[in-house]
């Protein structure tokens, strides 16, 4: 019962109908890694696309999805400051691309 | 004095940075904007600069990923997604002219990160509410199933994360 009364007040101190800031796109969720062999080419071939159009060398782009719309896949934007939480992977694996391209700049 | 690469970073992709910094075995070292100027080594003699998402930093005859002025450009949202669709890349319908958006839509800012100023708008009412300016943007509600972020670089993929929601 007590849980229940501190989550109604919860609830009701954060409530306001003024504010109509609705980010379901923009979440806490953490991002998920996907293996290779979940990669679909089809998505590869729209992110590459997309990166030499934007003009930058490297970019984060999101993707989005659906089963209902004219479009089942779109670009939803770029960026160039990319974000990756607390991931450990991803910053591994740019290190990498980094070190290719420092070895060709630097140590070619 | 040997040349190094440095990745340049400001605000909150700082630790990004170190983070990737931290796997690069010491060949590349950070520089960083604390909202004043850039902390600059003593020998700092660059052979490659990594911009990670920041314009702020002048340079010339050096060799950069991802140029200042292709930064500048991704900072704006609308134009980008124009850009993209211009070159047949799909994206969802977007209007700059906000009163030509059909309800219902999310508004935004055209420079945006982390969920900041995202509204969605489903009447008249509910817009007029909402104090938008210049260079605000409309875009189509997308029926989403899935939200992905894919890492590129060079041409190569680096990584691809799937949002859970």
């Amino acid at each position: 019962m007590l849980v229940l009364v501190i989550l109604l007040l919860f609830q009701k101190k954060n409530f306001n109908p003024d504010n109509l800031r609705a980010n379901f796109s923009v979440n806490k969720s953490p991002w998920t890694i996907l293996y290779e062999k979940d990669w679909d080419p089809e998505m590869i071939k729209l992110a590459i696309k997309t990166q030499e159009i934007s003009g930058l060398d490297f970019a984060g782009i999101d993707i989005m999805t659906s089963s209902s719309h004219k479009n089942p896949m779109v670009i939803c934007e770029i960026n160039s400051k990319v974000g990756f939480g607390n991931n450990l992977i991803v910053p591994q694996l740019y290190a990498n691309y980094f070190l290719s391209k420092i070895k060709h700049y630097i140590n070619e | 004095m040997s040349k190094s690469a440095y990745i340049l970073a400001d605000g909150l992709s700082i630790n990004h940075a170190k983070s990737i910094i931290s796997f690069t075995k010491g060949k590349c070292s950070l520089i960083y904007f604390d909202g004043y100027s850039w902390k600059l080594p003593l020998d700092f003699n660059p052979g490659l600069l990594i911009n990670w998402g920041t314009a702020k930093f002048k340079y010339s005859n050096i060799p950069v990923l991802n140029k200042r002025h292709f930064i500048l450009l991704s900072y704006n949202k609308p134009f980008m997604r124009l850009l993209l669709k211009n070159n047949n890349i799909p994206v969802p319908d977007t209007f700059i002219n906000i009163p030509d958006a059909p309800f219902p839509y999310i508004l935004r800012s055209n420079t945006h990160y982390s969920g900041k100023n995202f509204f969605v708008v489903n009447n008249k009412s509910e817009l007029d509410k909402i104090k938008y300016n210049y260079g605000w943007y409309a875009s189509e509600i997308y029926p989403k199933n899935a939200e992905y972020r894919v890492h590129v670089g060079s041409g190569n993929i680096i990584a691809i994360s799937k949002k859970k929601f």
